[in-house]
């Protein structure tokens, strides 16, 4: 049936006139034969230069403390966390990409859960730094975790940042597994394609001895579906979690029923823009359109589109219940958040979150790859507002007005930010170096599928 | 085409499947032993001192109250150390040219301190107090160990946080009748458990305030 | 009984720290400017750490990386530590166990104040009240407090300096004297003294013996600062050297003339508790009753808003020239023989005329007027007369024998030295304490007179000497020949007069850490007496001077208790009416502005400007830090167009200097206040210097003719902006607005649960509301308290918000001073903070109410940091308290994020001083230092808890009620914390507790259940007349 659904979709998700050889030849080549030219180093370079950046700024940070963050009290927790649920948010998408759709059979997610996976990995570790970061004490971040000591002390399991741990290691954990997993049959395929005896011996290794062999296959297919079973629950846990770091305190704007499921739509919802900003200039630069296809823009969009609008719900709710409550707190924060000294952020949200993402209604403007491009980068920006929105307008004027104070971002602010997005980039493009960034065994299994006439199991 | 690995290679994979939560249990293992070392805890660890004073000689020889030199250890947090004048208030008597006793008529004759190595000690952010402890039943040896049988004093128990606690949730399985407390020999009676519930009413202890953190932590 | 100081000695500095070399090249020096240039460069490099980041982000950069180390090496083993033992044990010294010393602290502008000083190993370490002396009560005020970290100071001057070439004691004898030899030859007519305001009878005695030894010779006095038109108000009236106190317990009806007797007054300890016991209250079943006799009223007129004004049930706010005519007005409309004649006044003025004749009237000999220093000395005898007529002397208001050694128009006595310093006719000055280099009014231009003094060289005779005998190297020292570290009053013996003359003795509680001497060693000296310490000179005058059987007891005794029996000075019954002659013609208002010098709330006349306690401590009002600022009324602000931190011009006396504007709600419009103090040439690294100054110097404003209303000025503004550290924005209190909005300098915030802070006094005769249940899902309660439950009660009816509990709390817990640029970023460090509020309309400063509300950690009993910790570092006692446990947080600050209350402070930096020797010997043993990256708060001092709880285990005796005060209940002038066990039913807290004015802040909202509650404060209507 999805057979169906795919040869006579206008447009399909692997361009016509495939065969086995010409999917394996054209991406096992990005990372065999195709020469990266000066473009990736470029990228590569800049990128690394944000790398350096944030050796700099967490370099710094240890030696003098968080003070050098624009953080006070009352708004104890800035950008450090601001970026940790962005990030966070970030990786939901390849998990849902790759797990989710895979169990739903969505064909059309082959030719994207690849890079979809690593980005989540790479997302992750961004994210990871954070809670690390942020601490005054960071040397003794090992108490956050369970071992016997010489204090007889445990982590203190009421708190949200204990959850978050534990849902946040075991996220990392089970997307390097599934991404690994994954990859096996690509490493065998690069083993045996490429001349390089090195390359044989590494991806050799990597392969773990895989011989095609139809037991192999059977396994092989069988660990893939428990292990995203095993990443589905987490595509909504993990999210929640961060979400419990809120809704768990009894801070005015936090302390709200509606965020965790409110967070993981948001998560999905930035996780698809990234996707998006990603899976183009890819395509472009890698001359991929025959795999990633407008099909897959399209859907993709679709996808954003939706979770937009769930977002969109997830405010208009806030607001009512503001004033539905009667909460006198809750009101003060709903107005301050409007026309308080960070409206502009709230505002800038709305925008960017809100009514940009109406666009997508259009299908001429889905098909348009630069206007997807740049509504994919605004939603980004958009969620990483509503993150700073959440965060610090929430605190800065809270119950005692007369510790009311602003939040003003230090230069070492910025500078861990842009790092960390450094960092993810490049990484990305390590990745986009070194990896088949489209599972090319399972795009075989597409070309089968989506043949007129059907061929024997390769 | 060739062979990129020789057959043996399986068996390398498989060892390393085994080897590698062999290794890390090993390092954990490793690290816990390292940590309870006496290398770090210093138990057992004898210090040399200006003068090898020997509490085995002057409590168990000479049979001298340990409140004879910590004075102040039934009514202050600090048991006190001696001073120079209590040593010699009997070595201006005896033993007044031995060799071993010149740094101590040196300090007398100079006004400048002995400067004892601590054997003993708490982090700074922990304020133990000692007259709580010998008032309510808690006696020296418990925690300092049978001084009378160090020649050379040193440290009998790790005092790590675990081992404060231990006692503070339940303190009965240690606490001692009044009249035993500076008893070096003290063994626990064979239903000390009972004993102890009979002494922790005793003395008043609220138990459940001892694990209290502001208890030790200011 | 004469216990020896320990010998604690720091290392004297290197010569080249405190040695500046210019002198040779000072004749070459030109203007003043290039003067305190020259001398910034022999300051230390890093004398500025505080108030100059870049010097601060080193020091930082050292203490964290090695804190980092520290927490590294945690994992490893116990750093080695020595025990070094006493050889000769000192006698009644427990190591463990601290000692407390009665002694008495030159506070209260040089009258003395009764302390008890906490000692630990002869440190001394924390200052409280004592009781027993009348001008504490048990309480101190906040520059008291903070005169323990002046003790240990590294700023302090060092060393002995002659022409800035260190020096040592024996030097300066042996120089100085042949020269006093020569000196006594002709009566020492070249000689002069100048003193502070002396109340010591034992430095007088010196003094007077000084005199004898050099007939000729003159003294003189000058403090900035000190009541000058008090002063001369009272030799005016009387012509002889009287002094007046008052009973406030007596008084129900109190008029105050800008005249803040709550605090910087002669007595405002006393005052402030005798005062807030008349409007103790019960709010139960059958109404509301007071407690100590009938409710008093308290009218206040007033330039600068004060902490009287804020007390007060009407408050009139009047430029200094309208006051004057209001006091004229009223003295007539009382009927007070030959007052002047005035013209009519405004209705809103003379309708308070009215009122206050009525009250007045009404209340004979149960009523007082006061006159602050904006009045003129005449307006003073005025209000002498006032209280003559009234018949309040001898009732309310005591009239007694002067407390000074001599009572001298002070004004005149500085210009009599400046007089003899230009002509050549005095050779050798000695200046024992005081700056008035830096503090005399700017028409004497002392310093100039001082630097051609100590640089002329007469044809014949020696050349001219100038001695300097001061705690700090300072802009005087800098100008004398000699310099002479003074002794800190606890490291010195001495003795000082009360404000109603009490003696109180002074005992040393450390050997003088920098070999300083004190006054009664200098006077010695010049005296002629060697051979004899303080203690003995002290020791014989009293011998002579006390009447009594058996002078050893009676000497044991009064060290013991920390004064003399019986020696207040007596009372004048038979004083005559006031003299008045012709009042002074009023000032004519040229200038567009009335001007105010005010000294500063926190540091004083400036003394105390390198205090970073007192630097970083909120001024009451404005909540400021770090800075002066001229401060003006919003209205006038607009009508000058200039806002907050816009730094103007103010000219006036012919002098102008420069400073940031501050907006200051309830200020009387037509008239600016600045306050003095700052802007020191050569402080130190807290109170700035030269090259970065903090704040501006008001002082060249200032006039012989015209001290502290300084008459007319004018504004200009610059196009200079400049950031000031305050903590708290002006905050009115307003239901009708939800959103928080700021216009022209005061925000106007919702009214949430701040709305029960006050009460109007309707409620008088309704009955006790019923009081809510805790809401709760959980059957309460959830915890099973055992043994004890603490709780605190909180009356801001009785808070005056005099900022001592704040320094108390600082002195007791190690708080860290964290610098002007931390402050602006919200991250001062203080436990304890005292919120100030406004109710009505800012535009009407005369209703606009201003409230205090101090707030520390509340304990909840459902505390929500709690929950969040993911260590456990903040957790919950069985006794309730909320425990902060510093050396197991790891710093996420969620634990802040959730405090309703924001009570919590991090230490985003090392904020604490590790590494200055002198700060080891002043912390609080008792309660750990705090490192880099951890959260803190108020512990209700459980250092104390802990002591008093080991205490009554050792002892097996229950701990009393009241046994355990927290640093802030103890220094409380006016009682408004009480501290107790909830178990404990008989215990005050409960009865307070139990109150109908008692509130559980946001527990209504939140259900945090806070151990802390609050007692509203009532506001007396006028109508009302209270019910004893």
């Amino acid at each position: 049936m999805s057979q169906a659904a795919t040869t006579t979709s206008p447009d399909p998700t692997l361009a016509p006139g495939h065969s086995y050889e010409s999917v394996t030849d054209r991406i096992g080549s990005i990372v065999l034969q195709q020469k990266h030219g000066r473009n990736w180093v470029f990228g590569f370079a800049i990128a690394f230069f944000f790398v350096m950046v944030l050796n700099g700024a967490i370099g710094y940070l240890f030696l003098r403390g968080v003070g050098i963050w624009g953080i006070n009290v009352p708004v104890a927790w800035g950008f450090a966390i601001v970026n940790f649920v962005w990030w966070i948010g970030i990786g939901h998408a390849g998990t849902l990409i790759s797990a989710i759709l895979l169990l739903l059979r969505q064909d059309w997610r082959t030719s994207i859960n690849r890079f979809a996976e690593a980005m989540t990995l790479f997302a992750v570790a961004c994210a990871g730094m954070f809670p690390l970061l942020h601490m005054g004490r960071p040397w003794m971040f090992y108490w956050m975790m369970p071992y016997p000591d010489t204090m007889r002390m445990w982590p203190q399991w009421r708190s949200p940042l204990v959850w978050d741990v534990f849902a946040v290691t075991t996220y990392a954990i089970v997307s390097a597994m599934f991404w690994f997993v994954g990859l096996i049959p690509d490493f065998a395929t690069l083993r045996d394609r490429t001349q390089n005896p090195w390359l044989q011996k590494l991806f050799g290794v990597l392969s773990l001895g895989w011989r095609n062999s139809a037991r192999h296959w059977q396994r092989f297919h069988w660990a893939y579906l428990l292990l995203a079973g095993l990443a589905t629950p987490l595509v909504v846990s993990v999210h929640s979690v961060v979400a419990m770091d809120f809704a768990a305190a009894q801070v005015t704007g936090w302390h709200t029923t509606i965020f965790p499921p409110y967070f993981v739509a948001g998560a999905i919802f930035s996780g698809f823009a990234m996707v998006l900003t990603l899976a183009i200039p890819i395509r472009a630069a890698y001359g991929l359109k025959d795999f990633i296809t407008m099909r897959h823009l399209d859907v993709m969009a679709k996808v954003m589109l939706a979770m937009g609008l769930i977002v969109a719900y997830g405010y208009a709710i806030e607001a009512f219940m503001a004033f539905y409550s009667g909460s006198p707190t809750e009101r003060f924060l709903t107005v301050n958040r409007a026309i308080g000294p960070y409206w502009m952020a709230y505002w800038s949200l709305i925008l960017c979150n809100v009514l940009v993402p109406q666009l997508l209604w259009f299908g001429k403007i889905r098909r348009s790859i630069p206007l997807l491009f740049i509504i994919a980068i605004i939603v980004n920006v958009g969620m990483w507002l509503e993150r700073f929105v959440i965060i610090v307008i929430s605190l800065h004027r809270d119950f005692v007005p007369s510790k009311w104070h602003m939040y003003y971002p230090t230069f070492w602010d910025w500078a861990t930010l842009a790092g960390t997005i450094g960092f993810f980039l490049a990484c990305l493009f390590l990745f986009a170096r070194f990896f088949p960034i489209i599972s090319m065994f399972e795009m075989r299994e597409l070309v089968h599928e989506t043949a007129q006439e059907p061929k024997a199991h390769p | 085409m060739a062979q990129i690995f020789r057959p043996s290679s399986n068996q390398l994979a498989k060892a390393t499947l085994v080897a590698i939560p062999l290794l890390l249990g090993a390092i954990t293992l490793g690290a816990y032993g390292f940590y309870f070392s006496s290398y770090l805890t210093d138990v057992n660890q004898p210090r040399p001192q200006p003068v090898p004073f020997s509490h085995e000689h002057h409590v168990r020889g000479l049979g001298i109250d340990c409140r004879y030199c910590h004075e102040q250890v039934e009514t202050s947090a600090f048991a006190g150390i001696p001073p120079t004048k209590t040593c010699m208030t009997c070595h201006s008597q005896i033993w007044t040219n031995a060799k071993m006793l010149q740094p101590v008529r040196d300090s007398f004759a100079t006004d400048q301190s002995l400067n004892w190595r601590r054997v003993n000690s708490v982090p700074d952010f922990v304020y133990f107090d000692h007259s709580v402890h010998v008032n309510n039943g808690v006696g020296c040896s418990t925690c300092h160990g049978q001084v009378d049988r160090m020649p050379m004093t040193f440290k009998a128990q790790t005092l790590h946080m675990r081992w404060c606690i231990d006692c503070h949730m339940d303190p009965a399985k240690n606490l001692r009748p009044a009249d035993q407390i500076f008893n070096m020999d003290w063994q626990p009676p064979a239903d000390q458990q009972v004993q102890g519930e009979l002494l922790v009413k005793h003395y008043g202890v609220k138990v459940g305030q001892l694990t209290n953190c502001s208890i030790c932590h200011r | 009984m004469s216990h020896q100081p320990i010998q604690l000695r720091i290392l004297p500095a290197t010569p080249s720290r405190t040695a500046p070399k210019v002198w040779r090249s000072l004749d070459e020096q030109g203007g003043r400017d290039q003067f305190y240039e020259s001398l910034y460069r022999e300051f230390p490099p890093n004398a500025s750490e505080l108030t100059d980041s870049q010097s601060r982000r080193d020091f930082l950069k050292l203490a964290g990386a090695s804190v980092a180390l520290a927490g590294l090496a945690s994992c490893t083993r116990q750093p080695e530590t020595r025990l070094v033992p006493y050889v000769h044990p000192p006698e009644e010294i427990i190591p463990g166990k601290p000692l407390f010393y009665a002694s008495c602290a030159p506070s209260d502008g040089g009258r003395g104040v009764g302390v008890l000083v906490e000692s630990h190993e002869g440190r001394p370490t924390k200052i409280e009240g004592n009781p027993l002396h009348p001008a504490s009560l048990g309480a101190t005020d906040a520059q008291t407090q903070a005169a323990i970290l002046d003790l240990y100071d590294p700023d302090r001057s060092q060393s002995y300096t002659r022409n800035g070439a260190v020096s040592t004691w024996d030097g300066f004898v042996g120089s100085v004297s042949p020269v006093l030899e020569q000196l006594a030859a002709d009566g020492g007519a070249g000689l002069c003294i100048l003193t502070t305001t002396l109340t010591c009878p034992t430095q007088g005695d010196l003094l007077q013996k000084v005199l004898q030894r050099f007939p000729k010779a003159s003294w003189h006095q000058w403090s900035a600062a000190d009541h000058h038109q008090r002063r001369a108000g009272l030799l005016r009236a009387y012509d002889k050297p009287v002094d007046i106190t008052y009973d406030f317990s007596k008084a129900d009806v109190i008029v105050s003339l800008d005249c803040d007797f709550l605090s910087q007054f002669p007595g405002a300890l006393t005052y402030a508790r005798n005062f807030i016991d008349r409007r103790r209250i019960r709010f139960d079943q059958s109404g509301l009753h007071a407690l100590n006799g009938p409710v008093n009223r308290l009218y206040v007129m007033e330039t600068t808003p004060s902490l009287a004004g804020a007390m007060a049930e009407h408050h009139l706010p009047l430029t200094p020239s309208q006051l004057r005519d209001f006091t004229f007005t009223l003295a007539g409309a009382l009927g007070v023989p030959n007052a002047p004649p005035t013209a009519a006044l405004p209705p809103r003025q003379q309708a308070m005329i009215q009122l206050l004749t009525q009250r007045l009237t009404q209340s004979r000999g149960k009523c007082m007027v006061l006159a602050g220093e904006t009045l003129d000395e005449y307006s003073h005898a005025l209000v002498h007369q006032i209280n003559h007529h009234l018949g309040n002397m001898g009732h309310t208001v005591l009239p007694r024998q002067s407390v000074e050694v001599q009572q001298v128009n002070q004004v005149q006595s500085l210009s009599a030295l400046v007089a003899k310093l230009q002509s050549e006719r005095c050779q050798m000055l000695l200046i024992l304490e005081g700056n008035p280099a830096y503090d005399a009014p700017g028409d004497l231009h002392f310093a100039d007179v001082l630097k051609t003094f100590t640089l002329s060289r007469p044809r014949q005779g020696p050349p001219p000497l100038a001695i300097h005998l001061s705690l700090y190297q300072d802009e005087t020292s800098f100008l004398c020949n000699w310099h002479i570290p003074a002794a800190h009053w606890l490291e010195s013996w001495g003795d000082l007069r009360a404000f109603d003359g009490t003696v109180g003795l002074t005992q040393p509680l450390i050997a003088p850490l920098y070999d300083g001497k004190s006054a009664i060693d200098l006077l010695a000296f010049f005296a002629g007496i060697v051979g004899k310490s303080d203690y003995e000179i002290l020791r014989d005058y009293w011998k002579e001077h006390l009447q009594t059987g058996d002078f050893e007891s009676a000497w044991r005794l009064a060290l013991q208790q920390g004064h003399l029996p019986n020696s207040t000075s007596p009372l004048i019954n038979d004083l005559p009416p006031a003299s008045l002659a012709a009042p002074a013609p009023p000032p004519a208002p040229a200038g567009q502005m009335e001007l105010i010098l005010r000294p500063d709330p926190c540091i004083g006349d400036g003394r105390q400007a390198n205090n970073g306690w007192l630097q970083e401590l909120p001024k009451p009002l404005t909540k400021l830090t770090w800075d002066n600022a001229v401060l003006l009324s919003p209205a006038d602000a607009k009508r000058l167009n200039v806002e907050n931190g816009q730094v103007v011009k103010v000219a006036a006396n012919g002098s102008t200097i420069q400073g940031p504007v501050w907006l200051f709600p309830g200020h009387a419009d037509g008239c600016i206040t600045i306050h003095l103090g700052y802007g020191r040439a050569k402080s130190g690294r807290a109170g700035g210097d030269f090259k970065n100054q903090v704040g501006f110097n008001a002082y060249p404003l200032a006039t012989t003719s015209a001290l502290t209303s300084a008459g007319p000025a004018t504004l200009t503004p610059t196009g200079q902006h400049m950031e000031l550290a305050c903590t708290q924005l002006h905050q009115l209190i307003d239901p009708k607005h939800l959103a928080s909005q700021t216009t022209n300098g005061v925000q106007t915030i919702p009214d949430r649960d701040l709305a029960p802070l006050e009460e109007w006094s309707e409620l008088v005769g309704k009955a006790l509301p019923a009081h809510s249940k805790p809401l709760s899902l959980f059957p309460a309660p959830e915890h099973q308290w055992d043994g004890h439950a603490w709780g605190m009660s909180i009356d801001t009816g009785a808070c005056i918000g005099c900022n001592a509990c704040v320094m108390a709390c600082q002195s007791e817990n190690n708080s860290p001073v964290v610098g002007k640029e931390q402050v602006l970023m919200g991250r001062q460090m203080h436990w304890i903070r005292i919120d100030r509020y406004y109710r009505g309309d800012p535009a009407d400063p005369q209703q606009l109410r201003t409230i205090f509300q101090p707030l520390m950690c509340m304990h909840c009993e459902t505390a929500p940091c709690e929950l969040v910790c993911p260590v456990a570092a903040t957790s919950h006692s069985k006794e309730g308290l909320n425990e902060m446990t510093y050396n197991r947080c790891v710093g996420t600050r969620y634990c802040s994020n959730n405090c309703p209350y924001k009570v919590r402070r991090f230490n985003f930096f090392q904020y604490s001083d590790l590494n200055t020797a002198s700060y080891k010997l002043m912390h609080n043993p008792n309660v750990t230092v705090r490192a880099r990256g951890v959260m803190e708060k108020c512990t209700y001092c459980v250092q104390r808890i802990n002591e008093a709880r080991i205490a009554s285990k050792v002892s097996d005796q229950p701990i009393p009620d009241g046994a355990i005060l927290t640093a802030c209940q103890q220094v409380c002038p006016t009682q408004a914390i009480v501290f107790g066990d909830l178990h404990d039913p008989p215990a005050k807290v409960n009865r307070l507790k139990a109150d109908g004015l008692s509130y559980a802040m946001l527990d209504e909202q939140l259900n945090t259940r806070p151990r802390t509650t609050y007692l509203k404060r009532v506001r007396w209507a006028d109508a009302q007349s209270s019910e004893g």
